[in-house]
């Protein structure tokens, strides 16, 4: 890509704009239609009185983001929120990566292998979610009934509510639908190595560890970036797990900004200060895109 | 609901045909779609409403009616953003109504019903339709709480005498978790689903409310309801409920008493046919629900409403929409498909299955959330979220924090 | 001749032999297939007991009695063919306006330096940073301000805008990875650019299109929130939307929520399973980028 791309700009002057335009117009009116447009309306909303039943009044200046930072609760849902990003694209990236390695393998039934690494990604999260909720039941679930079957417990542990698991499930449930995707995009990265590099490392009398340590790890650099930005974001907005399998609760004790500010809106009813921590949870986001863009930018060059 | 619309195609395609043929045809009253939005008490309700509808267009031909069935956690949702962006739709069965009529969205019941029918609702839910004295919406049904016991449980535990204070309730909870210890004595269900309905039902029977109507104000916090909490939380810490109260919803906890791993429970009218749907072999018995030491027994109404909001000219329709569902024959499907609920009509009161009259007797005594505050959604939603969180936390500071969201949404 | 050539024989053995690290190998594979599918496994038991079935204690791996007669009054209990002709349209409309819109753009952006290119990327990795839920009310805004577009055409063009960003960034990979010599010589040959286009270059990038075609399908099909709270005059709520009429006030219908979670998945599995192979590649040109 690099070469085609310097070709390319080797053999031909820079278009203008309006040449462009036939061929990304559609794309770039879609954007603006259904993402820019519907976050500029959010934002011009944070800044407005809304009534209790919901309907807009006047310009509110700032007292929708005092109410929210008035709040007692935000600063212990950031700090949850920042664990729970990381600990889930951590824990998704150092399983899928031994996970891609091993369905990159040669045997018999790899394709089911593979077809069964599908499944999750297929179903909706939503679905997936409402299934691990059935299975973790305290009363009715499989897993305290296997458990108990194998001798292991002897009571019925609550698994999604104890407050000592409750998080760690999430993060389990999180980690399970992520896996799925970034195996398969590190999987490509891994074929993209041509073979001939590692037989020649092999010949030459390199381990199997240092031929992935110094030959496919540095090459996988590329996937690995994306498949992590690309976890990060789903990650911070992902909603679903924790709605269908806590609401956030008890009280705001599993919650992230995310599942707050939905919380905020439709539960109780607070409006206002809910427009602005999504109008805040943009901020955040345009940090890791930032990010992004610098760890890019920083790849390409050195590549 | 497929047989529905197609029907209606053929039924529309009909029209249309001969619309054209006859193009002189005098125009008939305007057409109409009008939307009605509800939620599932069980998973009869779709089938029920679609026989109902095609029912209702055969007999109305310029209506069309749009349904939508949603689950009560999607339907609260789905309710705030349409009135939040003016989509409401024309008819929403719901379980709060006080804010839509603060906002001059909704009817008034006396536009749309005539006196007759009006008489005819338990005066007792009507005014709890009230806002500011005008009723502007109608009780569909209404539930009302007791005390259930596992029978086998409590006597082979050697109680003698069903309990009917909180001191027997301990006592009693105590016997059985000595000779069951795998079973959960009393279920204490404060997860989000119901909260506000568990923990009201104990803090009545220590004389404690939300809302002191008579001094108009908030009292949440007041020394009552804390030292109700404070006696849950005691019953949590002693082991005698089940784990983690504050995340166990309603759900969780019917299930388990119909397992036999919970012995007692406060559980609506409608507890029984839910055993009976679970297949439930527990032999189980009904008594008032426990009070404190200077408390008396009270139970917990609970209603639900049909409200129809204002549209430029959806108001003959939606009226004729609701007379039919509150028509006698209707009425009755709809409770049947609602399953084990107090109706809200005297008419249908009179002839109502046995089982329910326990409950009924009840309702002298009962206490009705304070419903027809505008303010009441965001409470209650205050209310779900944080007061089980009070048997982890200090109950003062919990009940503190509701108090004070409370009395900034003011007390209209 | 095997006797003669038994020694090339024993070397061929080898190969296929078994050894303690291909059983490891092996071993860990199915472990991990068997732990990715096993809550859809659960599911589909749980779909098949009869509800008195469900509750009871302790619970049971498979149904004492099986039932599979759920899976016809599944569709007595609620309109599932009308869900699923509502979430058909969508994701297909959707899949349609995606493809429209991404082709030309990533064919574009692949091939071509322009003045705000840059930004055009940009505006695309936004995209790709924002969820519907935390737009929820910003699009619900929007909807309304069409008013006479609501219903499907909004859901459409909502699903359609927030898949558009992984379509154009995963087909420019794969256009770029078509060499323009054979596009420049196929337009030597008299060809015009867009002759080119469709002649050469989406042959070859079809397995991308594949791709993109199946994720923008099945991330429709499953999307919930904006299907929830845009939709309010679509003549049935899509699949996704649809199954919550099984959870009632005080009882889930379990088993009928799984069958019919089963019968909306079953589609999809089958459309990515089908496209496996396509997918490594897919995601290979993706990466590389």
């Amino acid at each position: 890509m690099t070469i085609t791309v310097a070709t390319a700009r080797k053999h031909r002057k820079k278009n203008s704009l309006i040449s462009a335009l036939p061929w990304i117009g559609p794309a770039v009116a879609l954007i603006l239609l259904v993402v820019i447009w519907p976050a500029i309306e959010l934002v011009k909303i944070s800044f407005t009185k809304i009534s209790l039943a919901g309907a807009l009044g006047g310009f509110n200046g700032l007292q929708n983001f005092r109410d929210l930072f008035a709040n007692p609760n935000l600063s212990v849902i950031a700090l949850r929120t920042v664990i729970w990003v990381f600990l889930v694209v951590f824990l998704t990236v150092i399983i899928s990566l031994p996970i891609a390695q091993l369905i990159n393998q040669k045997f018999p039934g790899r394709k089911f292998v593979r077809w069964a690494m599908i499944v999750p990604w297929a179903a909706s999260v939503v679905m997936t979610s409402i299934i691990w909720k059935w299975i973790l039941d305290l009363s009715s679930g499989e897993l305290n009934l296997t458990l108990t079957q194998l001798g292991i417990i002897h009571d019925d542990v609550d698994w999604l509510h104890d407050p000592r698991f409750s998080f760690y499930v999430l993060v389990f449930v999180a980690v399970f639908v992520s896996i799925p995707f970034t195996s398969f995009v590190l999987l490509a990265g891994l074929q993209s190595i041509p073979a001939d590099l590692s037989e020649a490392a092999s010949v030459d009398g390199a381990t199997p560890w240092q031929i992935y340590r110094r030959i496919k790890f540095p090459l996988l650099r590329n996937s690995l970036a994306i498949a992590t930005i690309i976890n990060l974001i789903n990650v911070f907005n992902s909603f679903p797990i924790i709605w269908a399998m806590t609401h956030g609760g008890p009280g705001y004790d599993t919650d992230t900004t995310t599942t707050f500010a939905y919380k905020m809106a439709f539960i109780e009813y607070n409006m206002g200060p809910s427009t602005a921590l999504g109008a805040v949870n943009f901020f955040f986001i345009l940090i890791i895109v930032g990010i992004y863009l610098r760890v890019t930018r920083a790849a390409r060059i050195e590549a | 609901m497929k047989k529905v619309g197609l029907r209606r195609l053929a039924a529309l395609a009909a029209i249309s045909l001969v619309g054209t043929a006859f193009a002189a045809a005098p125009a008939h009253a305007a057409k109409i779609t009008i939307t009605v939005m509800t939620p599932n008490y069980t998973d009869a309700m779709p089938p029920y409403y679609a026989d109902l509808e095609q029912r209702f267009m055969a007999a109305n031909p310029d209506i069309t009616v749009t349904h939508t069935n949603l689950s009560w956690d999607d339907i609260l949702v789905k309710g705030r953003t349409l009135v939040a962006t003016d989509s409401t739709p024309d008819i929403l069965n719901l379980n709060t109504f006080s804010d839509y009529a603060a906002a001059d969205l909704l009817y008034k019941t006396s536009d749309l019903y005539d006196a007759k029918k009006l008489a005819d609702f338990v005066p007792a839910f009507i005014d709890n339709s009230k806002y500011n004295g005008t009723a502007y919406a109608v009780p569909d049904l209404a539930s009302a709480r007791m005390f259930f016991y596992n029978k086998q449980l409590l006597y082979s535990s050697g109680v003698t005498k069903v309990p009917t204070t909180w001191d027997e309730v301990t006592a009693a909870a105590k016997k059985i978790k000595a000779k069951y210890p795998k079973v959960y004595p009393i279920a204490v269900p404060l997860g989000p689903e119901e909260a506000q309905g568990e923990f009201q039902i104990w803090a009545g029977g220590n004389g404690g409310r939300y809302f002191d109507s008579a001094a108009g104000k908030w009292v949440i916090n007041s020394k009552a309801n804390v030292d109700t909490l404070k006696f849950l939380t005691g019953l949590v810490k002693a082991k005698l409920t089940q784990p983690n109260p504050a995340s166990t919803n309603r759900t969780d906890a019917f299930k388990l008493f119909s397992q036999g791993k919970v012995a007692m429970i406060n559980a609506s009218v409608f507890f029984p046919s839910t055993l009976k749907d679970y297949k439930s072999t527990v032999d189980y018995g009904v008594a008032p629900f426990p009070h404190s030491a200077t408390g008396h027994s009270i139970t917990l109404g609970v209603q639900d409403y049909f409200m129809a909001f204002k549209k430029p000219g959806n108001q003959d329709a939606v009226s004729k929409y609701l007379n039919f569902l509150f028509a006698a024959d209707n009425y009755a499907g709809f409770l049947r498909a609602a399953g084990g609920f107090i109706p809200a009509t005297k008419s249908a009161s009179a002839t109502v299955d046995s089982s329910l009259l326990p409950f009924i007797n009840q309702l002298p005594n009962a206490i009705f959330y304070p419903g027809d505050l505008a303010a009441w959604p965001k409470v209650v939603g205050a209310i779900t979220t944080q007061v089980g969180t009070g048997v982890n936390k200090d109950p003062q500071k919990v009940l503190d924090a509701i108090q004070k969201i409370a009395e900034a949404a003011g007390t209209k | 001749m095997s006797a003669l050539k038994s020694s090339e024989v024993k070397v061929l053995k080898k190969k296929r032999e078994f050894t303690p690290k291909k059983i490891a190998i092996m071993a860990s594979a199915y472990l991990i297939a068997w732990f990715f599918v096993y809550p859809y496994i659960n599911m589909l038991m749980t779909s098949l007991k009869p509800h008195g079935e469900l509750y009871t204690a302790p619970t049971h791996h498979v149904p004492i009695h099986w039932k599979f007669t759920n899976y016809i009054e599944v569709w007595k209990h609620a309109p599932i063919a009308g869900f699923l002709k509502s979430s058909l349209i969508v994701s297909i409309c959707a899949t349609i306006l995606v493809l429209l819109v991404s082709i030309p753009a990533a064919y574009y952006v692949a091939r071509n330096r322009f003045r705000g290119r840059g930004f055009f990327l940009l505006l695309v990795l936004a995209t790709q940073m924002f969820s519907p839920t935390a737009l929820i009310i910003g699009i619900f805004r929007e909807v309304k301000f069409f008013h006479g577009l609501n219903g499907y055409p909004a859901l459409i063009v909502v699903n359609a805008g927030f898949n558009l960003a992984f379509a154009v960034w995963l087909l420019s990979g794969f256009f770029a990875s078509v060499p323009v010599e054979i596009e420049e010589a196929a337009m030597v040959d008299g060809c015009s650019k867009f002759k080119a286009l469709t002649k050469i270059t989406l042959p070859v990038a079809l397995p991308g299109i594949v791709t993109a075609v199946i994720f923008t399908f099945v991330s429709t099909w499953n999307e919930f929130t904006v299907a929830l709270t845009v939709m309010s005059s679509l003549p049935k709520e899509p699949i996704s939307v649809g199954i919550t009429t099984f959870i009632g006030e005080y009882d889930v219908a379990w088993e009928y929520l799984f069958a019919t979670t089963t019968i909306a998945i079953i589609p999809v599995v089958i459309l990515f399973i089908s496209i496996e192979k396509y997918l490594v590649g897919g995601l290979t040109a993706g990466s590389v980028k």
